[in-house]
Formats: C-alpha cells, sequence, structure tokens
C-alpha cells in the first residue's frame, strides 16, 4: 500500500467548499499545475499561428496577448482535467492496475485538453476570418470606387473571383492553419502530460479511505 | 475520514519512493536538458535575426508557421547561356527641350495659377529664382513620356530550367517546347520614353530642371500584353528620390489623393511638371547631394511600377566642387572628363550602375496574388499558369516572405561585361531592386565564372545563376558618397553594403590590385555580390553575419584594358583624377545642445502586421492614412505628438524596427538626416562597423532588426504634406509608410 502525507486538503476545516472538495477527491494544485503548463504552452501555439495568419484588426504584442489569453484559458483547461480525472477515477478507480489507472486518466485529459485547445484556435480563426471578410470588404468597396481601366480584348474571368475569391482564399488558409495547430496542440499536449504525469502524476487525485487497509495495492 | 493522495502508478512505499522520485528527477532533468538545448540551439539565430526578445521569440514562431502555411512557389528563371557577352549600357545624358519648342507650348511650364499639371489645379509653391531660390531663373525643361514598351535582359541563348538546376521545357506563345537553349522574348515594361532604365538627366546645382512626366500608357499600338502587374487604372506617381522638392513636385501618394488628380496618381492623358529646383537645403552649400534616382511611387503599386521600369537616373554635380571634370584643379577632380553638348552635358568614367534582381516567368508556376483576388487583374483569370508569359518578368504583389529575383541585372542587363581603361572609375551605385540587399566586392578569379546549376547548387542557391568558386578580393572600394553626397572624407572599403533605394559612389583604381602590383591589359575583375538573400526578409549570409564562402555572384566583369594614353595615343588623355585627401564635403553642423529635442521627439515603430489581409505592415500600429498624418508612439516627455514640424525647424525623429524577423531600409522624404544615435550609442562622427556610413548624411535608414535610430533633420524651405516609408516596396506597398507635414 502506498500511502502519501496530504499536501491539499486540510481536515479539520469544515467549510462546505472544503467539503466539496474532499467530496471530488482531486488535488487542486496538481489540476491548476496540469492547467497551467497545458494553458500557456499551447496558448504559444494559438498565439503564434495568429501572428501568422490573423487579422490585423487584432493585432497587439504578442507576448501581452499570450500571458492574457493563456491566463482566461487557465480556467477552461482546469475544467478539462477536472472532468478527465473524474471521470477516469469513476470508471477505472479501482481498477488494481496501475497502468489502467493512470493510463486512462492521461488519455482523457489529452482528450479534453486537446479538444479545449482546438476549440481555442479555432474559435480565434473564426474571429479572424470575420474581421478578415469586413476587411476584404471594404478594400472591395473602396477600389470600386476607382474605374479600373483594362486592356483592349480582355474580358473578366468568371467563377469566385474578386471579394468572393479573396474570401475563400482566407478561408482555406485558415482550414489549413486549424488543421495543422490541431495536430500540434494533439501532440504538445501527449508529451505534456506524460512529463507532468512523471512529475506530479501521482497527486492528481485523492480517494477518500476509512483506514489504511482499504488503500488500493499496486 | 482521512484522505490520502493516491498515486495513479500505484508503485508500493518501498520501492516506489525511488521510483516515483526517479521519474520526477528525471523528468524535471529532461526538461532542463532540453531547455538548455533549445536555448543552445535557437539562440543564436533568433539573436542574430534581432528576435531574443519577448515578442521576437513569438515572432520567429510567427515565422515558421508562415512558411508552413502560405504556400509561396516561384518561377526558376532560365539560364543565360553566355553571361558577360552583352555590354554594360553606359547610359548617355537626356537632352532637354529647346528653349524656343517649349516655351511656345500652349501649355508651356511656369509658376502661374493652374501651370503645375494638366488638370489646372496646382501651381509650383516656389519657382526658379523666387524668394529664397537661389540659381537660374529659367529651367532647363525635359519632356518624358511614360508608356509601354519591351524590354530584353540578354542577347545570348537561354536553357529553361527547374528549381533543380535540371532542363526543362518552355513555351512558345503558350505552346509547349520542348528542353534545350532557346531565344528569351522580351518583357513588357512601363518605361520612360520606352527604356529601362529610364533616361539620364545629369542635373547641375544652380540650373532648375522642370521634368514633364506624360502618361501614354493606355496607348498599346502593338498590342502588348501587360501581364498581371502595374497600376491596374495605369497611373503613376514620379518621385525624385530624394532631391529637396516641394510637396506637388514629389510624386507623394497623400498628396495625390488630396490635391492634384485627387486620385492614386496621374492617369493616362494627363501630365506633371515636376520641378526640380537643383538647389541645396537651407541654401547651404554642405547639404549638396550627387546622384538622385527617379522613380514612380504610385500608392499600392509603387513596386509593381517601378518592377515594370519607372526607374530613371538623375546625377547632380556641383559647379564649385563636383562638375565631373578630372581636369580642371579649381574642383575635386574625381574621375570623370565632361563633354558639353546640346544643352547638356556627359561625363565620362563617371558611370551609374543600377542594380535589379527580377525573375522570368516559367510558365508552370501558379500566379496566386491577392491583388489578383482584389478584381485588379480579371483578365489574367488567376489563379493559374501562364505558360503565354514564359521568359517575361514574374512579379507577386502581395508575397507572404518577400519578393526576390534570381536574375541579377545592371542597367537592364544580365550580368554584362565591362571593358575598362587602366585608369580610375567613378561608379555611382544604385539599388532599384523591390527587396534585395547586395554585399560588393572585388574578386578575381583563375577558372572564372561557372553557372550554379553546375556546381550541384539548386532551389534557392540558384540565385544569381552564376558564381565565381575561387573568387578572391583583389581590389578595395573608395566609397566617397551615400545617398546624401559626398562624405567628408573617403572611406577605403573592402565591401559595403548596398539596400533598397540606397546610393553609394565609389572610386576604382583600375591600375593596380589591393597588393600594390599592377594589372595588366586583360585582367578580368569581377563586381562581386557575396550577400545571400533567399528571400524578401533578410540576408542568411552575408559579410556582417556568418559570410558564407561559397555565395560569391559575378554581377559585372570588368576586362581590364590599356592605359588611356595609350589607347588614345594621346598624353592629355591620361588618367588625372585623384581621390581625395583633404575634407571633400563637410557635414551640415549639428547644435551641441540636440540632445534638448530628446525628451519630445517624434517616435516611429516599423511593424509586421497580421497577415492574411491586403495590409500586413504598420507603423506605430496604423496602416497608411493618406487623409492624416500619424501619430507619434509616447517620447519620453509621455507625449504623443502629430508628425508635423514647422518649416525651418529641426527635429530629433526615432525609428525603430519593431521586430518580425526582418529589415527595412525607412525612406525619410524631403532632406537629409543624420544618425546622431544607433540603438542607444552616439555615433559622435565615429564610423561603426556594421555602419559606416552614419557618418554621412542619408536619406534612408538602414535598420537590422531589433534596430532603433535616432536621427536629426531639418524641415526647411517648403510647407505640406510628405511621406516616410520603408523602402522595401512591398512593404510600402502594403502600408508601411506614413503621412507627416511641415506646417
Amino acid at each position: 500500500m502506498s500511502v502519501h502525507e496530504p499536501v491539499t486538503i486540510a481536515e479539520t476545516i469544515e467549510a462546505p467548499v472544503k467539503r466539496r472538495r474532499r467530496r471530488l477527491g482531486v488535488s487542486w494544485p496538481t489540476i491548476i499545475l496540469f492547467a497551467v503548463v497545458i494553458s500557456f504552452v499551447n496558448g504559444f501555439w494559438v498565439t503564434s499561428l495568429q501572428g501568422a495568419v490573423g487579422s490585423l484588426a487584432r493585432s497587439e504584442p504578442p507576448f501581452q496577448r499570450w500571458l492574457r489569453d493563456s491566463t482566461i484559458m487557465v480556467a477552461f483547461y482546469a475544467a478539462a482535467v477536472l472532468v478527465a480525472v473524474l471521470l477516469a477515477r469513476r470508471w477505472f478507480g479501482r481498477s488494481p492496475r496501475a497502468l489502467v489507472r493512470g493510463g486512462t486518466a492521461a488519455v482523457l485529459i489529452i482528450a479534453a485538453c486537446t479538444f479545449v485547445g482546438i476549440a481555442e484556435v479555432a474559435n480565434s480563426a473564426a474571429y479572424d476570418y470575420h474581421l478578415q471578410t469586413q476587411h476584404v470588404d471594404l478594400v472591395a468597396h473602396l477600389n470600386h470606387a476607382e474605374s479600373a481601366v483594362q486592356p483592349a480584348g480582355n474580358t473578366p474571368a468568371q467563377g469566385c473571383v474578386g471579394t468572393c475569391a479573396a474570401k475563400q482564399s482566407t478561408r482555406d488558409l485558415h482550414i489549413r492553419a486549424v488543421t495543422k495547430a490541431s495536430a500540434l496542440i494533439l501532440v504538445t499536449t501527449a508529451l505534456l502530460v506524460a512529463w507532468l504525469f512523471a512529475v506530479a502524476g501521482d497527486r492528481l487525485w485523492q480517494r477518500p479511505r476509512t483506514n489504511r487497509t482499504e488503500a488500493v495495492e499496486p | 475520514m482521512e484522505t490520502v493522495h493516491e498515486p495513479l502508478d500505484g508503485v508500493n512505499q518501498k520501492s516506489g519512493v525511488a521510483r516515483r522520485e526517479f521519474l520526477r528527477l528525471g523528468a524535471i532533468g529532461g526538461a532542463a536538458v532540453a531547455a538548455g538545448a533549445v536555448a543552445t540551439t535557437w539562440m543564436p539565430g533568433l539573436r542574430q535575426r534581432g528576435l531574443l526578445s519577448a515578442d521576437g521569440v513569438f515572432d520567429a514562431a510567427s515565422i515558421a508557421w508562415a512558411d508552413s502555411l502560405y504556400k509561396e512557389v516561384f518561377p526558376t528563371s532560365p539560364l543565360i547561356l553566355n553571361p558577360f557577352s552583352d555590354a554594360l549600357t553606359i547610359p548617355k545624358a537626356m537632352i532637354p527641350e529647346e528653349y524656343g519648342d517649349w516655351s511656345n507650348w500652349s501649355n508651356a511650364p511656369g509658376s502661374g495659377e493652374g501651370q503645375q499639371n494638366s488638370l489646372g489645379n496646382q501651381k509650383h509653391q516656389r519657382w526658379c529664382g523666387e524668394d529664397r531660390v537661389t540659381g537660374a531663373t529659367t529651367p532647363l525643361v525635359y519632356k518624358i513620356q511614360v508608356k509601354l514598351a519591351t524590354h530584353s535582359f540578354t542577347t545570348s541563348q537561354v536553357l529553361p530550367i527547374n528549381s533543380l538546376g535540371q532542363p526543362t521545357g518552355s513555351f512558345d506563345g503558350g505552346r509547349a517546347v520542348a528542353p534545350g537553349p532557346r531565344t528569351l522574348p522580351p518583357s513588357t515594361i512601363y518605361g520612360f520614353n520606352g527604356q529601362f532604365p529610364g533616361p539620364m538627366i545629369n542635373a547641375q546645382y544652380g540650373q532648375p530642371n522642370v521634368v514633364r512626366f506624360i502618361n501614354q500608357l493606355d496607348d498599346n499600338p502593338d498590342n502588348l500584353d501587360r501581364q498581371d502587374f502595374g497600376a491596374p487604372d495605369y497611373s503613376f506617381l514620379i518621385h525624385l528620390h530624394n532631391a529637396h522638392t516641394a510637396p506637388e513636385s514629389d510624386g507623394q501618394p497623400h498628396y495625390s489623393m488630396n490635391y492634384g488628380p485627387k486620385n492614386h496618381g496621374y492617369k493616362p492623358g494627363m501630365w506633371v511638371d515636376n520641378l526640380y529646383l537643383n538647389w541645396p537645403a537651407g541654401n547651404d552649400e554642405r547639404e549638396k547631394q550627387s546622384f538622385f534616382w527617379f522613380h514612380d511611387h504610385r500608392m499600392d503599386h509603387t513596386g509593381a511600377n517601378v518592377y515594370k521600369g519607372l526607374v530613371g537616373l538623375y546625377p547632380i554635380y556641383d559647379p564649385i566642387k563636383d562638375f565631373g571634370d578630372e581636369t580642371n584643379p579649381m574642383g575635386l577632380q574625381l574621375p570623370g572628363r565632361r563633354t558639353d553638348h546640346d544643352g547638356t552635358f556627359d561625363v565620362d568614367y563617371d558611370i551609374p550602375l543600377a542594380f535589379f534582381d527580377c525573375r522570368l516567368d516559367d510558365g508552370v508556376t501558379t500566379h496566386k496574388d491577392m491583388h489578383d483576388s482584389m478584381g485588379e487583374f480579371p483578365a489574367a483569370g488567376n489563379p493559374r499558369t501562364h505558360p503565354e508569359w514564359w521568359g517575361k518578368t514574374f512579379f507577386k504583389h502581395f508575397p507572404n516572405h518577400g519578393f526576390v529575383g534570381d536574375l541579377f541585372t545592371v542597367n537592364g542587363t544580365a550580368y554584362p561585361v565591362m571593358e575598362v581603361e587602366r585608369r580610375k572609375y567613378r561608379f555611382r551605385f544604385l539599388d532599384c531592386s523591390v527587396s534585395r540587399i547586395y554585399d560588393f566586392k572585388l574578386m578575381s578569379s583563375t577558372q572564372g565564372h561557372k553557372a550554379a546549376k553546375d556546381l550541384g547548387y539548386v532551389g534557392d542557391e540558384l540565385q544569381g545563376q552564376y558564381r565565381i568558386p575561387d573568387g578572391e578580393q583583389c581590389m578595395q572600394f573608395t566609397e566617397i558618397a551615400t545617398d546624401g553626397g559626398l562624405l567628408p572624407m573617403p572611406i577605403t572599403r573592402d565591401n559595403f553594403e548596398l539596400w533598397p533605394a540606397k546610393r553609394r559612389e565609389v572610386i576604382i583604381d583600375f591600375t593596380k590590385y589591393q597588393d600594390g602590383t599592377s594589372t595588366t591589359t586583360g585582367d578580368v575583375v569581377y563586381l562581386t555580390n557575396v550577400l545571400k538573400m533567399p528571400d524578401g526578409r533578410m540576408w542568411s549570409n552575408s559579410t556582417r553575419f556568418s559570410p558564407d564562402p561559397n555565395y560569391k555572384i559575378p554581377m559585372i566583369k570588368f576586362v581590364i584594358g590599356q592605359l588611356p594614353e595609350v589607347k588614345y595615343n594621346d598624353p592629355e588623355m591620361r588618367d588625372k583624377s585623384v581621390i581625395p585627401k583633404w575634407t571633400m564635403r563637410e557635414l551640415p553642423p549639428v547644435p551641441s545642445n540636440w540632445k534638448d529635442l530628446m525628451n519630445n521627439r517624434l517616435v516611429f515603430e516599423l511593424q509586421r502586421g497580421s497577415g492574411g489581409g491586403e495590409v500586413e505592415w504598420l507603423i506605430n500600429g496604423q496602416a497608411f492614412d493618406p487623409a492624416t498624418p500619424v501619430r507619434s508612439l509616447k517620447n519620453p516627455a509621455g507625449k504623443t505628438p502629430l508628425a508635423e514640424q514647422k518649416m525651418d525647424s529641426f527635429n530629433v525623429w526615432e525609428i525603430r524596427n519593431g521586430g518580425g524577423g526582418w529589415v527595412h531600409p525607412m525612406h525619410l522624404h524631403m532632406e537629409e538626416h543624420r544618425t546622431m544615435m544607433r540603438n542607444g550609442k552616439e555615433t559622435k562622427g565615429v564610423t561603426d562597423k556594421s555602419h559606416p556610413d552614419d557618418v554621412s548624411r542619408e536619406d534612408l535608414v538602414a535598420l537590422d532588426p531589433g534596430e532603433s535610430v535616432i536621427v536629426y533633420r531639418g524641415f526647411r524651405d517648403f510647407v505640406g504634406p510628405y511621406v516616410a516609408h520603408c523602402h522595401n516596396l512591398a512593404h510600402e506597398d502594403h502600408a508601411m509608410m506614413f503621412g507627416w507635414s511641415i506646417t
């Protein structure tokens, strides 16, 4: 039996919040650690991608943007980790095999955090696309105010041209970007979760017990 | 009830603690090692590119993203099979109109209301001899038609090759042609008087010039294919870079939008008289310059119009010190023998060199450009390939990685040869490329030039087409002038960089090598570019940063001939020029209390905006707005003043490169500046290793990544709106420009 000293829950505190935490049986600092690390690393990809293909209207110093957005996203990643841990414990918490318990938790955390990361990058891309199409319309409006002279004998091309082509090109670019970023977020999240498990995986959840003999043997 | 941490890996207490701790320490140690490796691997590169900062790391990642997401394929130009067989074109001075002719024009140039352009709505702010303007009261008048024409970069046969350097097929009018040597079709150009480079006007201080530019770009009797670049409404604006000129004659886009044509430029059928007073700022002899060039400045299409050929040369001589006659000891006796004729003059041994890189269409590269999709070139039907344009110039307006060519030309000819006499020459270097920076050396070679493809190079390494693998520096340059005219003293240089729009004037002594040995008739010296720039961002290798010993691109082949007195059998033809050992041109003084201006300086930061749209380059976070002057970033006094200056005042401006892994040649219209500080360090007239020209007056600030420069400049003689912009023309056309004004 392995017994680690508790580090997060003070038994003597009876406040409702504490009771709720105890009922959840998770280590909040560890969950927050997971969420912070994953949020800030994935946030780097989202911010740098925005710098490459995002809208001018959202232009700002990237470091500042990264700090702000990643901080906001910590809450979402914490929720994702929490849900993953609770599900893992519900489904495989009593499993006698440590690999099953830990592996399930890791896979679920990866899946949940990747989902959050992809949602973040997709949302950012959608907003960029919205702003960029507005800009395309504005530029087209300004250009049409000018009468372009075309060489004699030339006829305008048919199909999706002009603003249509510009928007299509922008959309295609964002789709490519989100696809690549999603793959990168998946790989990054997997590596981070593996590393975090190595560092603090043993502290991720707490399990109520009534006496020492009930603790699960490895 | 108590809670315990339950280890997810379920290790037991006895052996598990050790295992757990081992795992934990291993992970932390591994992360530390990885962080160290990343720092060691990436930090030098980030530092070199100016990206070693919190924002810079994100910029570097954004660049990597952009590289992987934007599909930018450029064609490989056909290989010129016989380089250095076409003679270097040495331009002759354009002849002005006869006074008796132009003074009788129904719309003759003049100082009256409405006489400045064909629209009749502008007048010249100051006319020749008026008020403070000194010099002749009657201008010389030049008439230049801006028109459609064709231009050939070579007479040599070419071999179509692909990006691997392998022979490939080509096209004739869209019909496929089997691989093999063939002729190159001429490219369609917009040319001053239909030529590229355009005419050379030899100007002289004290003699004003009026140049009437007439737009005839709609005239296409030969039904030439205009392809998919060049201002779509065929308009132009012409800027004499960087003359001391009133706004109405300065070809500035925001002036044009608000006055005169009230449009992007002068459209077909219109004309404009640009008055060049050839008069130094503040009427100060020390402000005289020596080499201008004129080029298109049409808003959003400057790069396209310049690339299409709208480049002209404008050396300007000083009748007091530098009048182009080495035989007259009253002057500096710089190399040059002057012949007056037809109201103008030519100067032998004084040769302008306009460097221009381009790409020629391979017929299989897709033309895809934001400008096409904005409806500017609907006839091209892009995105698609254009086999019918095979061998003609290829352009991309909005390149994510910048635009550089792979074919290097000088005075409109690719890889020219020049037979020089055994004497000193004055060369006036001009970089009229869209984005390319050059770094020149003079080299000799035993084996001569080799095709890069034959040396096993592929892809971007094919840029420049030829190399001299065994090239060794054999001569030095004596630099005598920069953008702002003659230097205080000559500088001996092993090499020098030439950034877009910059000018450098050097003397090359073809009588001896740098080791002191004499040259002999038949010796060959190559003017060689050693700065590798695979895309439009910045160099990958240069003399200053990690030189590539294998990158030696011959640009001009100099074949040394006889002594001039022998060649002409006339002792009077011997070289009488000198390299001055005394002051050539004093610098205008800077007041000792110039630092008092520092607190209220104007601050401008060049930034890369987020991509995905038309606007990608910013200054102070704003795209170019032709309607209003830009506002400074917060200065040390805590103010953000508008960029407005009082006439006849002086001020300090700070120009910063905001990062993103790009270099920027920032051009400030109207008056030359003095670089007072670079990266927080005072120049104090001391030659900086990386920027030795900081000791001179310049009109263009060369900004390495992350650099900041403080300049001192004046605002004299004229009022009105002016611009400042990056002279990487892909940046300028995509909003890296700001308006400022003199009130």
